[in-house]
């Protein structure tokens, strides 16, 4: 059935466990699809390079559309377009109706996570997790003039116009504040 | 070839004060525009349709998906915003792939995914293009993809289009980079295979750069981030009297130069289908 084989190949394109299953058993490993011996034929006869390469490209594709929209973030963290590869591996993007760009979408879909990743990361900068937060928010606000709020842990007023101006700041202050981003960029105060 | 509007450029936000600048400089004959770049401020494409010819260009209506119900209220709601996009631009033409970017139960590829070239899937596009075509009002064209593989089915890319174009009247956009990114990989020759394409229902071309994939230097990447390859211009004067272009759009992504270079490389390329002047890149 069309719909199915779709399926089939959109799960071929994005789960390298089902990949790596149609490699090793072949058509079993297709068996949660209602496809026709046809399809399922043709599903079979896509080199498995060249499937790895696409669904590489995608995951590649999509780090580099949310660099795109974070590049204050990625200064800070040149980490984040492979940390956000490896959650896209884990949990496919899912369409939705929009007017963000597919980097914004992305990062507000998987922000809780990579915040709460960033912030457990003794690597990284304390603050990371929350400039990554405030940017998105900020930029997503920005692009769709929705209200968006969050509360972080330091001080980014400064850090926001170093980073604009080329700067890396290595210390910054602790602070307990509330942001609230709209079409007019982030406000900041007291928590 | 009357009705060719003349050579023009993809238009990307960082090339818009160039576009409205009212200077000296090159200006592109033709504008084409993505709808989702004005998704979020609609009346921003005003300016730009007042200046330009526009055809606007799709990468999201995800065409050869046979979505659910809850896709397809999604999608419904999309679409909405591109025809809201394309009344206030006034395009001549609206385009999009022959391909699909998520699956029916809304997993979003974020890119370009064959179709496999079937009877149902002909039935499908016919029923879906047919549909676009009278909510938009205009003439629909699709596109060739650079294709990452080829699934096997009842026809092949050539022959399907022919087929869609003859069930709905719809357009043919023939990425001439798409096809030498795809003779190279798949091994054929283009020039021989642009002759399979139904000529006369080429309304459109797209030039883009390409390069040499890094992990396997045999292969070539669609990558919009350089000059046109000469294999692509080679293509256009095979075009001139067959297919009744309205435009000629050279891509550019990434790398972006100078607003006058594009122009000069779509300029080019509307002289090489036109055959109105020797071609001096080729002479040089």
């Amino acid at each position: 059935m069309l719909a199915d084989l779709e399926e089939a190949l959109c799960a071929l394109c994005t789960d390298a466990g089902l990949r790596r299953r149609l490699q090793k058993d072949g058509g079993p490993a297709l068996a949660a699809f209602a496809l026709t011996p046809d399809e399922r034929a043709a599903l079979l006869s896509i080199p498995a390079a060249a499937l790895d390469r696409y669904a590489g490209s995608l995951l590649g594709k999509r780090s580099d559309e949310l660099a795109a929209a974070l590049p204050l973030s990625v200064k800070v963290v040149p980490s984040l377009p492979s940390r956000y590869r490896r959650l896209l591996a884990r949990a496919p993007a899912r369409f939705e109706e929009s007017v963000l760009g597919p980097g914004l979408r992305e990062g507000l879909r998987l922000l809780p996570v990579l915040r709460a990743e960033l912030d457990a990361d003794e690597g990284e900068a304390p603050w990371a997790g929350d400039l990554v937060a405030v940017e998105v928010l900020r930029a997503a606000s920005r692009a769709d003039q929705e209200v968006r709020t969050a509360r972080v842990r330091h001080d980014l007023r400064p850090v926001l116009i170093d980073l604009r101006r080329g700067l890396v700041p290595t210390e910054v202050a602790a602070a307990r504040l509330a942001v609230r981003c709209d079409g007019t960029g982030a406000r900041f105060r007291d928590a | 070839m009357s009705g060719f509007l003349g050579g023009g450029v993809g238009y990307r936000h960082r090339l818009r004060a160039q576009l409205l600048d009212d200077g000296p400089g090159p200006r592109p004959a033709v504008l084409e525009v993505m709808p989702d770049h004005f998704f979020s401020a609609p009346a921003a494409v005003e300016p730009l349709a007042d200046r330009y010819p526009i055809v606007l260009h799709d990468v999201g209506l995800s065409l050869g998906t046979l979505p659910d119900a809850a896709t397809a209220a999604l999608e419904e709601r999309r679409l909405e915003r591109v025809l809201e996009v394309v009344r206030r631009a006034r395009p001549r033409l609206l385009s999009d792939h022959l391909a699909l970017t998520r699956s029916p139960a809304g997993v979003d590829l974020g890119h370009l995914l064959p179709l496999r070239y079937t009877r149902a899937m002909l039935d499908h596009l016919t029923e879906r293009v047919d549909r676009l075509q009278h909510r938009a009002g205009l003439p629909v064209l699709l596109e060739n993809i650079a294709a990452p593989f080829v699934l096997p089915g009842d026809h092949d890319e050539a022959d399907f289009l022919g087929r869609l174009a003859a069930r709905t009247g719809c357009g043919v956009l023939l990425d001439l980079s798409n096809l030498v990114v795809n003779a190279r990989n798949g091994e054929f020759a283009a020039g021989r295979r642009l002759l399979d394409y139904p000529l006369s229902a080429v309304m459109q071309v797209h030039l883009a750069g390409a390069r040499t994939d890094p992990t396997d230097p045999r292969r070539l990447i669609d990558s919009h981030d350089g000059p046109v390859a000469e294999d692509s211009f080679a293509l256009l004067p095979v075009l001139r009297g067959r297919a009744p272009l309205r435009a000629i759009i050279v891509e550019r992504d990434d790398r972006l130069p100078p607003l006058a270079e594009l122009c000069a490389e779509a300029a080019r390329a509307a002289a090489l289908y036109l055959g109105d002047r020797p071609d001096p890149e080729a002479a040089a």
